[in-house]
């Protein structure tokens, strides 16, 4: 019936659910609004060359979350509102093919004129004048990532109009505790509802150290609820003269200027505003890059289920979802490089040895060296980071380069094509762009691309002392940082922006999605143990059996009932297994007397290439970590005369292998390859 | 919530409360029981409060009736705070009175608990009249004459509640201080709506959702125009839902902690006003003690002062048990509650105590009564004993108290008519509030007025909204600006 090719078909499926159930009520908000324009500086000076919106989250661009998230709860009415780079946002929109993919989806961009247009208020009174809102409708922002479902929010809306008809709007709050990263600075707030019908009665920002509420409001409320445990999601379903209202107040700036003016002002036609709460679900606004980090790891850690990255990518950027929450792509096998946690890797991406990688997103076609240390950054796509870097808490976007020996300390950001180094260290805090900002206008996003001031100056010395001797680009400096007299606020923002980054603790969750059926993400920390307890019993059941060369099954039992307890897949069963056996056999030349006993068991195990693949896999990590490249050739060799490698998957392994156990196995691979012809011969 | 019972002996009270506690029946065996060891809580009745917001019917001048001896559907109101901790089988119950008051409460309270034939000894504890004491002070008196957790019950408290659930959410909570709230008292109006009566003074009170833990109190007449939270609170505590329509009983249950800190803020003096927002404020700002040693090393060190001392091997365990942090937390109850505290809801509340409460009130013996068959006495109205009414008067929704005197064609309405008040022929009393040994000559009109002690009403007078107040008393009552009853010139009219 509708065609949406490119989601798995659990998800398809569900689109169509919802289509089916939406009741054809003229009522039921069919449109969605996107303001794809932040409307601040943020992102500076990242956002000089790209809107914030087509930024990669997770290896996306932000755009993709919100029009997925509207097409799949049945909105196939977009209007994107877009101000700086409406051109970018086209292009993106069209290469991503949404609406061939579903011929119901419609999207619309209106681009803004950066002249006319500074601020969301702006925005709304465009559309308010464009008049293509036909009825009830959606508003969310273009950063905004969501698993939740439209429907009860729908419902509740639809519920309040029944029962107040100056009901206007819902706003969707997301449960979230005081100081969650989550939860950005600037959109701390502290909200005064009514929780019978969950009315909006007050809402001000949790920046003061004191909230002051006049006796008004108690003389007309008996029961209300004071929150501090509520983040807006800037997800509202709208009637449709809420544009209008931005019309009839000219001054309205922001949304919560604007939601303030409706609940307090008397003049403001006495209209109210609903609040629904979302207890289970996931709903975050990517509004600086403090929430930029903090969302991009609830991604990895599966809040945002199905919005992941092994489920919702397209057919040419598969990711496996690994233990501990590390996500490959078919194509990358990284064992040279140890990959620890909570950590995507773009497809082509190549990872030298020796190479640490924690708590990171690394894009597309990167090129990451031996001997580097990355812990809690976002690589985007086509980064080449040399030898013996130290990356922490740091943005590289794409086409940065880091040459050797440089480190790249907190809070840096390196925007797009950037060069630094080598053998330098970044001040922590550092921006580095090649565009230039100081000819830029203030609010840099609707900035047009059409003057390129590309002032890097190889030759300024202070910034080579600080960028390094090759370095492409200029230091940023941002305005809050350049006039700090221009007040309080402005300061806390400098603030904010120079302490974006979030140390990620363990318990980085939300403790009340935990118990939600849906999205329970798979705990890393006990699965990890579950693994080292397994292998200590595997060790100890090979041990026990050789010593006593008990029958071969009944250590199979044995594993076998130990993969149970553990829960352990079938493949880590084999991982762990072919480990135990080289870790157990002292000397390569004791190896044969193993393979003999264990070989049968092995052959049980490993049937099929996948699971031979494994074992070879295995290997070659395991002679790589023990610095026993050399006795490689020996094992393969005994393991391929017991019949346990077959010959077929050995000469695939090979072609991807790691270049030293290549040469060292050379031989081998070389007689493999003469005995076949042979035996083809002889044929 | 659900609070578990962790002593059974309050559990049994339950089973015993729908009983009437004035047949004087009780479990004996219960009582050996309690005997044997030290009771869980000490109730302490606060009866010394001058009643400043009624004061034309009560104020601090000795000789006058105290606030906690003024009648609620023809009973002195303390006696259902005392009524209510005998029902629930407390034997050892003390009073904080006013020294001058004492006689009068003392010989009361004797008579009427004598009836029961209970053994339930009273102990008063004086303070002295002029002495400016608030309840925590009281509480400082009464707090070393015993060792367990206290009760402490206001004398204008008129209450159904279960003390079992109240005392099982405190215990279970291991709570510092665990408070009764109540929705605020409003008669069913035949629309079905309850309207608020804007003299109330309201409690805004804040609680956490989920356990109904105190995160702010306040009363309306402490706030000026705004109300402030702040940000640790509810960084803290996130959700606070505040009410504003609960009452504060001023029934609350106080633990040896919270007693033992009284000692170290000895500026403390109103339970309410200062004890209660500085328990609210601890929890706030405490920051729990998760390292173990420095808890352990505490427990070590104060087991050496027990070996030291020999104390009672309970001691060791109050220790161990002690909060890490307080908590102060209420118990919602649908069970009639008010607080007679105020002149506008005295009339209001007579009623509906009279309504809710009947088992407890004590019946009056209608021998001695003389009425007149020719009078009509509506269902609602009440009678004192050695009450004299002459023939074809009317009663409605009124109280008469002991050895009151009616003369002929009288007209009573929604009115409370203390004891020993005379009243001659042809009056008509709509809304008023007649204090003990008035009288009132023939013809009178009064419509919602307050006939204060001694007052002699002229015949033929005609008042509406007047506060009657003899002539040696009006200097006095000028210094308390509540006197205001609607019109500065009443002082003269009165002198008259």
């Amino acid at each position: 019936m509708y065609k949406v090719c490119c989601y798995p078909p659990a998800l398809s499926n569900r689109v169509i659910q919802l289509a089916m159930r939406m009741p054809a009520n003229d009522n039921v908000p069919r449109q969605a609004v996107i303001v794809a324009d932040s409307f601040n500086s943020r992102f500076k000076p990242i956002t000089l060359e790209k809107p914030r919106c087509l930024l990669p989250l997770a290896n996306k661009p932000m755009i993709d979350y919100t029009l997925q998230h509207l097409i799949n709860n049945g909105f196939h009415d977009l209007i994107i509102l877009s101000r700086s780079y409406g051109s970018l946002i086209d292009k993106h929109i069209a290469e991503s093919r949404y609406m061939e993919r579903n011929e119901l989806v419609t999207i619309r961009n209106k681009k803004l004129s950066p002249e006319n247009c500074n601020s969301f208020g702006d925005a709304m009174r465009e559309l308010s004048d464009e008049g293509t809102i036909r009825g009830p409708f959606i508003l969310v922002t273009g950063d905004m990532v969501s698993n939740m479902d439209m429907r009860a929010a729908m419902e509740s809306h639809q519920a309040n109009k029944e029962k107040d008809k100056d009901a206007i709007m819902t706003c969707i709050f997301k449960k979230v505790m005081p100081g969650h990263p989550t939860r950005g600075l600037e959109d701390d707030v502290v909200v005064c509802l009514n929780p019978d019908t969950n009315r909006l009665l007050r809402f001000c920002n949790a920046n003061s150290k004191r909230f002051d509420y006049d006796l008004d409001l108690f003389n007309s409320h008996d029961v209300m609820d004071f929150r501090y445990d509520l983040m807006n999601t800037y997800i509202m379903i709208c009637e449709a003269h809420v544009p209008a209202r931005f019309s009839d107040h000219f001054d309205i700036q922001d949304m919560d200027s604007f939601i303030k003016g409706i609940i307090v002002d008397e003049e403001m036609c006495n209209e109210s505003i609903y609040i629904h709460i979302l207890e289970h679900s996931y709903a975050a606004r990517v509004s600086n890059l403090r929430t930029y980090a903090s969302v991009s790891h609830d991604i990895i850690n599966r809040w945002t289920y199905p919005v992941v990255p092994d489920n919702n990518s397209p057919p040419d950027d598969q990711y496996i979802y690994r233990r501990r929450g590390v996500y490959l792509p078919n194509s990358v096998r990284p064992y040279k490089a140890v990959i620890h946690q909570n950590t995507i890797v773009g497809s082509e991406t190549t990872i030298d040895r020796n190479t640490h990688i924690v708590d990171c997103v690394i894009g597309r076609k990167c090129e990451i060296g031996a001997n580097v240390r990355i812990t809690n950054s976002y690589i985007w796509d086509e980064v080449t980071i040399k030898n013996d870097c130290v990356i922490d808490s740091a943005v590289l976007c794409s086409g940065a380069t880091v040459k050797q020996d440089t480190t790249v300390s907190a809070g840096c950001i390196l925007s797009y094509d950037t060069v630094v180094g080598p053998s330098t260290v970044l001040k922590p805090g550092t921006r580095v762009t090649v565009a230039g900002p100081r000819h830029m206008r203030n609010d840099s996003e609707c900035s047009n691309d059409s003057e390129d001031t590309r002032c890097s100056d190889p030759d300024n010395i202070s910034e080579t002392d600080v960028l390094g001797s090759d370095h492409w680009g200029v230091i940023y400096q941002s305005d809050e940082d350049s006039d700090g007299s221009s007040g309080d606020e402005d300061e806390q923002r400098a603030e904010f922006n120079r302490k974006w980054y979030v140390r990620h603790p363990d318990c980085c969750e939300f403790d009340e999605i935990s118990d939600s059926s849906d999205s329970t993400p798979v705990p890393s920390e006990p699965e990890q143990d579950s693994e080292i307890g397994f292998y200590g019993e595997v060790c100890d059941s090979f041990k026990a059996g050789y010593a006593i060369q008990k029958d071969i099954d009944n250590v199979l039992i044995e594993v076998n009932a130990s993969k149970h307890a553990y829960n352990i897949s079938v493949a880590d069963q084999l991982m762990h297994s072919t480990r135990a056996l080289l870790e157990l056999c002292p000397e390569v030349k004791e190896f044969p007397k193993y393979v003999q006993y264990f070989g049968p068991m092995f052959m049980k195990l490993a049937k099929d290439r996948d699971s031979q693949m494994v074992i070879l896999d295995e290997i070659e990590t395991w002679a790589l970590e023990r610095c026993r490249v050399q006795d490689a050739q020996r094992i393969l060799h005994i393991l391929y005369n017991d019949d346990v490698l077959e010959e077929s998957n050995i000469l695939e392994w090979y072609e991807g292998a790691d270049d030293d156990v290549k040469s060292s196995v050379a031989k081998f691979i070389v007689w493999l390859k003469e005995a076949e012809e042979e035996s083809s011969e002889s044929d | 919530m659900s609070p578990t019972v962790l002593c059974p002996a309050l559990e049994d009270e339950k089973s015993d409360e729908e009983t009437p506690v004035n047949t004087g029946v009780s479990s004996a065996n219960f009582r050996v029981r309690n005997r044997r060891r030290s009771p869980e809580f000490t109730p302490v009745v606060m009866a010394a409060g001058c009643g400043s917001q009624m004061f034309e019917l009560s104020h601090d001048r000795a000789g006058k009736t105290p606030k906690c001896m003024l009648p609620v559907a023809n009973t002195p109101m303390i006696w259902y705070s005392v009524n209510f901790l005998i029902a629930n089988k407390f034997e050892e119950i003390f009073v904080v009175v006013r020294q001058g008051d004492k006689d009068v409460i003392e010989s009361y309270l004797t008579s009427s608990v004598r009836k029961l034939e209970l053994d339930v000894h009273i102990e008063y504890v004086c303070i002295d009249d002029d002495a400016d004491l608030g309840t925590a002070d009281s509480l400082r008196i009464v707090a070393p004459k015993t060792k367990s957790d206290l009760l402490v019950i206001s004398s204008d408290l008129i209450t159904k509640v279960s003390l079992s659930e109240l005392a099982n959410v405190h215990r279970a909570n291991n709570a510092a201080l665990t408070a009764l709230v109540a929705p605020r008292y409003s008669p069913p109006t035949p629309d079905g709506r309850r309207k608020r009566n804007k003299k109330d003074d309201r409690d805004f009170i804040g609680l956490d959702p989920e356990d109904d833990r105190i995160l702010f109190i306040a009363n309306e007449k402490d706030i000026e125009d705004e109300i402030s939270i702040k940000r640790g609170q509810l960084t803290r505590f996130p959700h606070m839902r505040l009410h504003t329509n609960l009452l504060d009983s001023h029934l609350y249950l106080v633990s040896r902690t919270t007693l033992s800190m009284l000692d170290n803020h000895p500026d403390v003096s109103m339970m309410r006003c200062e004890l209660l927002p500085l328990l609210v404020r601890k929890q706030i700002k405490q920051i729990v003690n998760t390292n173990y040693t420095v808890f352990a090393d505490r427990i070590y060190s104060k087991k050496q002062d027990i070996d030291e001392d020999s104390k009672h091997p309970d001691e060791y365990f109050d220790i161990l048990s002690e909060p890490e942090s307080v908590g102060c937390y209420v118990h919602h109850t649908d069970s009639f509650t008010v607080r007679v505290n105020q002149l506008h809801n005295y009339i209001k509340y007579n009623k509906a105590v009279s309504e809710n409460m009947d088992d407890i009130i004590p019946k009056n013996d209608v021998e001695t009564c003389d009425i007149s068959k020719m009078t009509q006495v509506g269902k609602c109205s009440r009678l004192g004993n050695s009450v004299k009414i002459a023939e074809k008067c009317s009663f409605k929704r009124s109280f008469i108290g002991n050895r009151v005197q009616i003369g002929p064609h009288c007209k009573i309405v929604d009115t409370v008519i203390m004891d020993d008040v005379t009243i001659e022929d042809n009056v008509s009393l709509t809304n008023c509030i007649v204090c003990k040994g008035v009288v009132i000559k023939n013809k009178c009109t009064l419509k919602d007025s307050r006939i204060c002690d001694g007052f002699e009403v002229a015949s033929g007078s005609d008042y509406v909204g007047e506060s009657l107040v003899a002539d040696s008393e009006i200097p006095n009552m000028m210094s308390f600006s509540i006197y205001n009853s609607g019109r500065g010139s009443d002082a003269e009219d009165l002198s008259k």
